[in-house]
């Protein structure tokens, strides 16, 4: 059988949300396989049930968004640069502001191929170049290797270029619309948006590698964010963001990612050779295995926790119960709970680290 | 090893059907009505500003207040003076009492309640937009009053033990160990679910799910908002900014109401959390006492000090607030760690002799061993122990252990043998200590021979707290290692942060 094939253009679009997707929770085949086939597992849960319900965003969230970002981007992205500037991200007083949005985003340019060349014009010509110090709007990246993600594609919200000894450092930057607040700011939002900007710097890191740029213009594995102030739609830009771990997390999850592709084209067939014919009822033969982590992210995961409740799987009631039960069913759980006689090992130490936790854990 | 106890536990809850109580008693404290304040938020999606506010006392209707359009600052900073209003007036600040007579001299203990822990971030933005503005309206400053409040209240939330703000999900699984996985627990409408009357596994199960559909967070569900809100906001902003009020009184109510029964349904849950817990049948933990105790010595300090200060006539007096952005430098860092410590180790000390359940999970933090008395010598100045758990106990020479349930029992460790597992310990009392309930007997009472103990570690918690003293006093030489660990953070910004440009 020859690997999942990667219909395009499709797969070439949104490939950081779709790596984010999988990575979590990698343990979940039909997962992998909506991220590497780009399913979207809500169109798979109404196949599955078609009246599960509709997650996605906030319309008032997502206008937010739109209105901020653009703001920033307004008037040659004064507003943007005044917050950089500020931190002291530039060491000239009048950095320079390039846009590469495309026009369905309200940009110059006229579609994302059209932003990809742009953007490798950009990096070739700071390497020539050496006077651009400013920010770039959305620049645009095709990854050129991969097995199963061969031209993928991400748009990096903002980039930003500082001239260190007349050498041209950039720094990937990404804007949202949550409010900082300091030390205080959601642990949770802050790793997703460092685990973004660690994706690029490794896609840019084999952009540069790609063209011969490496030598000339350097990576550097500090970021920064572009929140707003709480109640207010003026920026709060944090630099400094360390993404040494994010970018190497990237890389890895890359390689792991093809390799579980691989793999799972086995038991899934794929949408060319036998096995299901159409990509969502790929997803759909494809093994689920619930998870904590399904109800932050996954449309499927009310149905993936009646399925775990109904067969007895552990993880209905938490990871740690899953780990506690060391292969145990719940259903034979609550038979030994009200008596039934152990007939192994496992069941044996199950009921001693019930009876008696202290004596379970000595 | 603690978490392996509430697997267990969350195991045979899922086996019994139901949540377990969690303890002997229930260790978290609830006021009386009069003391304690409900407060649900809704925010717009994608804004950090209250859309509407619920207030009310337990036994009282709740005060709804709301905005058409929470992009309009203007008119939210309306509506928080009205709410911020009722909020200080609960907290007895001086310049908000509604009876001059009764303004309080001191400090005394309040509660606020909030659903989720979302809402008690959503005052943290308060507090950011308000706690600094220099704002030109009127009224600005209840709105700054109310901002230095939230922010209090936030900072004053991390302080482990603290009784004075209160997220209603929290206080029940500090209360119950409930059948469903952690990731839920913070949806108060699911933990209600399972403690209503039905009378099956499946019933209670079915009725958690379902109670999970409705949002208890300070945002809405995205579908509720885009078919119940969207157009009415469109049609609330469709005439010229100046005319919508005039225009817009129908769609404004229509809003209003609609946000009403979302913010009613966050209410009534809060007050139902707190109603389960009054009627608990284990009654408090006795160690509450001493928390609210603490707790309003340091609220007092935190907050309504500073309020006296800043109304204050003396030009000598400044008040100090809390930064917003938390700890600005590692030193400081370093001290609220400290801090944080000594108050953990105060809520052990509190609660845990009130508590046998708490006594294990103590024992299974490795803060502490169980043990046999074998012998009494020396007129009972030393002890022979022989420990059965843990078979490697985390206890030093030298160091402090109180008897589980008498607190002022302590006893010295002399030496520890892990061969033989045996322990010899002294006593430092020999007459009887009559706080001690049954075990009021003299450290030479021979009954001690052959009985069982938990032993808990009782490291002096001002010791802790002076060593975070410590490390926040500058050294004289201008030498610090801290330094080593400093970087780049965010700094609190000018005063008009808050507002939009």
């Amino acid at each position: 059988m020859n690997p999942v094939p990667v219909p395009l253009p499709a797969n070439r679009r949104d490939t950081r949300r779709r790596f984010e997707q999988w990575v979590k929770h990698p343990g979940c085949g039909a997962n992998l396989v909506s991220a590497v086939h780009n399913v979207k597992m809500g169109a798979v849960a109404r196949r599955e049930n078609p009246a599960a319900p509709k997650e996605g965003q906030s319309v008032f969230a997502l206008a937010r968004g739109r209105r901020f970002e653009a703001g920033l981007v307004a008037k040659e992205g004064e507003r943007l640069l005044r917050a950089m500037s500020a931190r002291q991200m530039f060491g000239r007083p009048d950095p320079q502001f390039l846009d590469f949005r495309i026009s369905v985003n309200g940009g110059p340019l006229a579609d994302i191929d059209d932003a990809i060349a742009h953007t490798e014009n950009f990096l070739q010509e700071l390497a020539r170049d050496r006077s651009f110090e400013g920010v770039v709007s959305s620049a645009t990246l095709r990854i050129p290797k991969g097995v199963m993600l061969p031209e993928a594609t991400l748009i990096i919200d903002a980039l930003s270029v500082r001239l260190d000894e007349d050498r041209p450092v950039i720094s990937v930057g990404e804007i949202k619309t949550y409010a900082d607040r300091g030390g205080h700011t959601s642990k949770s939002d802050l790793a997703h948006a460092r685990a973004q900007m660690g994706l690029y710097v490794h896609a840019l890191a084999m952009v540069l590698e790609q063209q011969g740029l490496a030598d000339h213009v350097e990576l550097s594995l500090q970021g920064f964010l572009v929140l707003t102030h709480p109640g207010s739609n003026n920026p709060a830009v944090r630099v400094g963001e360390d993404l040494r771990f994010q970018a190497e997390r990237a890389r890895k999850g890359f390689e792991l990612m093809e390799a579980a592709a691989r793999d799972m084209s086995d038991l899934v067939g794929d949408d060319e050779g036998e096995g299901p014919t159409s990509l969502l009822d790929m997803v759909l033969a494809a093994p689920t295995s619930f998870a904590d982590a399904c109800l932050s992210f996954c449309e499927r995961a009310s149905a993936c926790y009646a399925k775990a409740v109904a067969n007895g799987d552990g993880a209905a009631l938490g990871d740690d119960v899953d780990r506690f039960l060391n292969g145990l069913s719940t259903h034979r759980a609550d038979e030994l709970l009200a008596g039934a006689k152990a007939r192994n090992e496992i069941e044996r130490d199950f009921l001693r680290r019930m009876k008696n936790p202290l004596e379970g854990a000595s | 090893m603690t978490n392996e106890l509430r697997t267990t536990r969350r195991l045979s809850a899922w086996h019994e059907g139901r949540p377990l109580p969690r303890g002997e008693k229930v260790n978290v404290h609830v006021g009386d009505d009069d003391e304690i304040l409900c407060l649900s938020f809704v925010r717009m999606g994608g804004e950090s500003l209250p859309w509407a506010v619920a207030i009310g006392h337990p036994h009282e209707e709740p005060r709804l207040f709301a905005v058409p359009d929470p992009r309009d600052r203007d008119m939210v900073a309306d509506m928080m003076v009205e709410a911020g209003r009722i909020i200080l007036e609960h907290f007895g600040h001086p310049g908000f009492a509604s009876d001059v007579d009764e303004v309080m001299s001191v400090y005394e203990f309040r509660q606020i309640w909030v659903p989720g822990t979302s809402h008690l971030e959503l005052l943290h933005s308060i507090a950011f937009a308000y706690a600094r503005t220099t704002w030109q309206r009127p009224d600005v400053e209840v709105l700054r009053a109310l901002g230095n409040l939230a922010n209090c209240l936030f900072v004053e939330a991390q302080r482990p033990g603290q009784q004075t703000v209160i997220v209603a999900s929290d206080a029940l699984t500090t209360a119950f160990d409930f059948p469903s996985s952690p990731v839920r627990h913070a949806h108060l409408g699911h933990l209600l679910a399972w403690m209503g009357r039905e009378k099956t596994r499946e019933s209670r199960h079915r009725a958690a799910t379902e109670a999970e559909k409705s949002s208890v967070a300070t945002t809405l569900d995205p579908e509720f908002e885009r078919t119940e809100l969207e157009s009415l906001v469109e049609r609330w902003n469709a005439p010229p900014r100046e005319q919508r009020v005039a225009k817009g009184r129908k769609v404004a109510r229509a809003i209003s109401d609609v946000l009403g029964g979302q913010l009613r349904h966050r209410h009534s849950l809060t007050v139902r959390a707190i109603d389960k817990l009054r009627r608990d049948p284990r009654g408090p933990n006795p160690g509450l006492s001493d928390l609210v105790r603490i707790g309003t010595d340091k609220f007092g300090r935190l907050w309504w000090d500073q309020v006296l200060r800043e109304l204050s006539d003396d030009p000598e007096v400044r008040e100090y607030w809390p930064g917003l952005r938390g700890d600005n430098s590692a030193r400081q860092a370093a001290f609220s760690y400290q801090q944080r410590v000594a108050a953990s180790r105060q809520v052990m000390h509190s609660l845990v002799h009130g508590d046998r359940a708490l006594q294990e999970e103590e024992l299974l933090r490795g803060h502490g061993v169980r043990a046999k008395v074998v012998a009494v010598d020396n007129g009972g100045g030393r002890w022979t122990l022989v420990h059965d758990f843990p078979a490697l106990p985390d206890i030093k020479v030298g160091g402090s252990l109180a008897i589980a349930g008498a607190p002022k029992l302590q006893v010295k460790v002399q030496s520890v043998s892990v061969e033989d597992r045996t322990i010899i310990v002294s006593p430092s009392w020999s007459a009887p200590k009559y706080s001690s309930g049954p075990m009021a007997k003299r450290a030479s009472d021979p009954t001690w021979r052959g009985r069982q103990l938990i032993l808990i570690e009782d490291f002096p918690v001002h010791f802790t707290e002076s060593m975070g003293y410590r490390i926040n006093a500058k050294t004289e030489s201008g030498f610090d290692i801290l330094d080593y660990f400093r970087r780049e953070i965010a700094t609190d910004l000018g005063r008009d942060e808050g507002e939009d440009e």
